[in-house]
């Protein structure tokens, strides 16, 4: 609190007192104004209204006071516990609700009082002076009352302007809208405003007519005038002579309050024969005698708007004697009567000027405030925190603000969290999805290589499988001549049994046997040949295994990593999706809220239609007083005045009404602007939702392609090195081949030393057929062990060719897992691109939303 | 001829006027008792058509006419702003319901004109006199003896349509 509005108690006092002060006595004033309008009242009469008003004035005030010191004595020390620097004093609550009763409290004590001098002034008067009449006590009683109700009026809205600082001071020291909604009085607008025109409408009105039936047909002088005329017809034949008589007459007529005046005219001279009395005007006289001229006949005496009677003394009317009372002929001198309405005339519109300045300063200085705030909230600044306040609905509408304002800053907190977490997640995603590509791009470079490495296994292997092809026709052609050979051999076995007949025909047989040993060394080299090439190849084919086998032990780390890093996407989609969701809840509070905001703003048009509804009754009142204004002629002319102003009057506040509602229906459609960016905001929120599932989506696809590449990955490895295996065998084998060839070499060497043998004991055959026998078991033997080497290294070579089938078919089945991995990373690539589009269009949205929420300054 | 009817002690006239159809109309206030909000009138079984129906005010039974109908303008059109007048004429009250009530107008009696030759000598003249204006259309005075003459000649409600 750096500037206080009260530095004291006392000040407070002071300037409470003063303003009661000065209120009551302009009523004062107003009362006694009108009461000199109404009444014409004798000096004696006005000494002792003087004296009673003086007495209730004193003895009212300090009742009035005593009871003010009471009620107010918290405010006083709240006061001065704030001066003194302690900021929150015990009673504070107590305080605040007392002051914001201060206004209303002082109406009602201001009322009380001049009712109280309304009753007390009246009867003093009618106890003291017997001349008062009940007219008088009435029109004192009403102007008292009349007097008091304006003051009573004025006493509220000067009170209140004087608190008004104080009231807007404390409030801000509570917070809390419903607290304070709590310790004040509950006025609704509609009884504020009409409360104050009605009465100040009603007592003008009343008093109008008040004095136009004090001016125009007073019963009281009309009785009087009867009494007058009765009077004048008993004692006129007494009087037609003498004129002593008159004289006399007078003085009964004055003892018995009948007349206290009686003169004769001559018409015809416009002169006084007789009299004047004492006490009455030149004025006076000369109006009379007008009267009497234009006259014909006599007075009725009942609905004579004069205050006289007369009575024609001859039969030709020449002479006519007049009963008066002094003084009275004036109250319908027509000058006094437009004097008197003129301060009537001026009087009211002072009072209803006042009245509508207050009540519109009352109710518009809210209005701006609350407008000023409104201005405020709609830029976006919600960190201004002047609180309005008013017993009123305004106060009511002020404190929704309040927590509008509060509800909307919590729901931008955290939709600026939700926003900021939203721009990391979509950081961390596009990383990701960057990662993602280069690894998938890495992938398929290196499985394209793969491939082509394959393919060139295969072609190895094709390779190999020809020569083993070859080789299997070679060992097969040898397998033939071997057993040719065998079967050679046994017919030579046979045939060395019975040698002697038979040489021509052994001789035949060495040849053809020398001829199928030539063709198996032959055919063996052939072998030997196609065993080194199978071998060379075999050799080849590891080496491309192993290439092979690297390369996909690569490709499946590079699997793996695209598992774990589309897993790390997933869980920031998940973390986007949640911190969507909490949008989307905020925004449906703050529609909720806007809500009932719209619902205020329809209490207060029903509260605006019911003072249009006051201020067409007031227009119909002000005509029909215009009508009775114009029908009392001359007389009313001035009070029509009045009745024109109150015309306008009404018609003015229609047109504010008017106003008000549209400002009503502005605000109202900016609520349902709200509504619709709020719905546009939930909209965007939604899209935000579907695309961030749509990238989970992906990404699930990724992991899920990845895993199966990497498990197919696994295969290959596990093929190739099964592969690899199988080749080790066949070079294993073909080793044994090998040997088992050198062996064939070395039996067929040996055949060879065995035909040289042969082919010299043939020159011999006779001596050395037993040699010959032995050989030829031997050769036979020696065949037998080639035909067992070739069925073996057949079975070897069909090992071979069944391993090398299998490697076709695992190359085979290699290429098509190879192309599965390609056509996986393919759609990784696709599922990375739509990742990578799905990012942009998220990260476009959480620039959107900061935006609009940067428009707001929230801290 | 107007004027001598339209007689002032002091050559002013106090006039109230009233809207219909969009024309201001005026009568003489001391013919006026009151003006009161439009109300619902009960209807007058074989009462003349130009009488709509009584209305009950403050206990005291009084025919109300649509001033409209009366002038064959047209019905009144009733809403917010529209007033029954209650007028009196030779002790005779009856109430006249119109659009909208103005003003009370005081004019000089030397801008008072009578009405039209034209619409006097077809034989009913509504109109008995006519109120120049400085910025505004002439005010047409109304002749309540007349309208009350046309209410009388009026066939009842299960006749034909009234003039």
């Amino acid at each position: 609190m750096t500037e206080l509005a009260y530095g004291s108690g006392k000040a407070f006092q002071r300037r409470h007192v003063l303003g009661w002060s000065l209120i009551s006595l302009s009523g004062a004033v107003l009362s006694v104004a009108y009461l000199a309008t109404v009444l014409i009242l004798t000096p004696e009469q006005w000494s002792a209204f003087g004296l009673a008003g003086g007495i209730a004035a004193a003895g009212l005030t300090v009742f009035a006071q005593a009871l003010q010191r009471r009620f107010s004595r918290p405010i006083l020390d709240a006061i001065d516990a704030i001066a003194a620097g302690d900021s929150a004093p015990d009673g504070f609550r107590i305080a605040f609700a007392r002051l914001t009763h201060l206004p209303y409290r002082s109406a009602r004590d201001t009322l009380i009082v001049w009712s109280g001098a309304a009753i007390f002034v009246p009867c003093f008067l009618a106890v003291a002076l017997e001349s008062v009449s009940i007219f008088t006590c009435i029109a004192i009683a009403m102007a008292t009352l009349s007097g008091g109700t304006i003051a009573a009026v004025f006493m509220f809205f000067g009170i209140k302007q004087m608190v008004a600082p104080l009231v807007d001071e404390w409030a801000q020291s509570l917070p809390d809208g419903s607290e304070r909604a709590e310790l004040m009085p509950d006025v609704s607008l509609s009884t504020k405003l009409a409360v104050p025109l009605l009465a100040v409408s009603t007592v003008t009105l009343s008093f109008a007519l008040l004095l136009s039936y004090a001016l125009a047909s007073r019963p009281v002088e009309a009785q009087d005038v009867r009494v007058k005329q009765a009077y004048l017809e008993y004692s006129v034949d007494e009087l037609a002579k003498d004129a002593d008589a008159i004289g006399r007459l007078r003085e009964i007529g004055a003892a018995f309050s009948a007349t206290h005046a009686m003169l004769i005219i001559d018409r015809r001279q416009r002169a006084i024969v007789d009299g004047p009395p004492d006490g009455m005007r030149p004025a006076e006289i000369e109006w009379l005698l007008g009267q009497t001229e234009e006259a014909t006949g006599e007075s009725t005496g009942f609905d004579s708007p004069n205050s006289f009677a007369w009575l024609n003394l001859e039969a030709d009317g020449r002479r006519v004697l007049v009963a008066v009372t002094p003084g009275s002929v004036f109250a319908a001198d027509q000058l006094a009567t437009s004097m008197a309405f003129a301060g009537v005339t001026f009087i009211a519109l002072m009072i209803t000027f006042l009245t509508c300045r207050a009540l519109a300063r009352d109710v518009s200085v809210t209005t701006q405030r609350l407008i000023g705030r409104a201005e405020r909230i709609a830029d976006g600044d919600f960190l201004a925190q002047d609180v309005v306040e008013s017993e009123d609905e305004l106060g009511v509408l002020g404190r929704t603000f309040d927590r509008m304002v509060d509800s909307l800053r919590e729901m931008l907190g955290r939709v600026a969290a939700a926003a900021d977490g939203l721009d990391r997640a979509v950081n961390d995603l596009g990383a990701i999805g960057e990662a993602v590509t280069t690894a998938t791009d890495d992938q398929r470079a290196d499985i394209e290589q793969a491939t082509a490495q394959v393919a060139a296994v295969n072609h190895k292997v094709s390779q190999i499988t020809g020569n083993a092809q070859a080789l299997n026709a070679n060992v097969e052609e040898a397998s033939s001549s071997i057993l040719e050979l065998g079967a050679a051999s046994e017919q030579l076995n046979q045939t060395a049994t019975t040698l002697s007949s038979h040489v021509e025909e052994v001789g035949g047989s060495i040849e053809q046997m020398i001829r199928s040993v030539a063709q198996v060394g032959e055919n063996t080299e052939g072998l030997v040949a196609g065993v080194s090439e199978t071998a060379s190849s075999m050799s080849e084919m590891a080496v491309a295994m192993t290439e092979v086998d690297t390369n996909a032990t690569h490709a499946a780390g590079l699997s793996s990593q695209v598992v774990e890093l589309s897993e790390r996407g997933q869980e920031r989609v998940h973390e986007t999706i949640s911190g969507m969701e909490a949008i989307r809840d905020t925004t449906e509070t703050a529609d909720e809220v806007i809500g009932s905001l719209a619902g205020r703003m329809a209490e207060i048009g029903a509260i605006v239609d019911v003072i249009d509804d006051v201020a067409d009754e007031t227009n119909l009142l002000a005509l029909n007083a215009a009508i009775i204004a114009a029908q009392a002629g001359d007389q009313g002319r001035s009070f029509s005045v009045v009745a024109e102003e109150i015309k306008d009057l009404a018609d003015r506040v229609l047109s504010s009404t008017k106003e008000i509602g549209e400002l009503i229906r502005a605000v109202q459609n900016e609520t349902a602007n709200a509504t619709e960016a709020i719905g546009r905001g939930t909209e965007r929120v939604l899209s935000g939702v579907e695309l961030a599932a749509e990238a989970g989506l992906a990404l699930e696809e990724i992991t899920g392609a990845a895993r199966g590449s990497g498990g197919r990955i696994q295969e290959i490895v596990h093929a190739v090195r099964e592969q690899a295996g199988a080749a080790r065998h066949v070079a294993g084998l073909m080793d044994h081949v090998s040997a088992q060839v050198e062996d064939i070499q070395e039996a067929g060497r040996e055949q060879e030393r065995g035909n040289d043998v042969m082919v010299r004991g043939a020159h011999v055959t006779r001596d050395v057929a037993q040699q010959t026998q032995r050989t030829t078991e031997e050769q036979s033997r020696g065949a037998g062990r080639i035909r067992h080497s070739m069925e073996s290294i057949r079975d070897t070579v069909d090992q071979i060719h069944a391993g090398l089938q299998e490697q076709t078919h695992s190359c085979r089945s290699t290429v098509s897992f190879l192309e599965q991995v390609f056509e996986r990373t393919c759609s990784n690539e696709e599922s990375s691109l739509r990742l990578a589009n799905a990012t942009r269009a998220l990260g476009e949205q959480a620039a959107a939303l900061r935006d609009g929420v940067n428009r707001f300054r929230i801290q | 001829m107007a004027s001598s009817v339209l007689t002032a002690n002091e050559g002013q006239i106090e006039l109230a006027c009233f809207e219909i159809e969009g024309q201001v109309v005026g009568i003489d206030v001391f013919q006026i008792r009151e003006i009161i909000r439009n109300q619902e009138t009960t209807p007058l079984p074989n009462a003349p058509a130009l009488i709509e129906g009584v209305i009950d005010l403050r206990g005291q039974v009084i025919p109300v006419i649509d001033l409209g109908r009366a002038l064959a303008q047209g019905c009144s059109k009733g809403g917010t702003s529209a007033r029954i007048a209650i007028v009196e004429i030779e002790e005779l009250i009856f109430g006249l319901r119109v659009d909208a009530a103005v003003d009370v107008l005081s004019v000089a009696s030397g801008t008072i004109e009578g009405p039209p030759a034209l619409a006097t000598h077809s034989g009913y003249a509504a109109i008995r006199a006519v109120v120049r204006c400085k910025d505004a259309p002439p005010v047409m005075v109304l002749s309540l003896d007349q309208i009350l003459e046309s209410v009388y000649r009026s066939n009842s409600r299960a006749g034909e349509e009234p003039r």
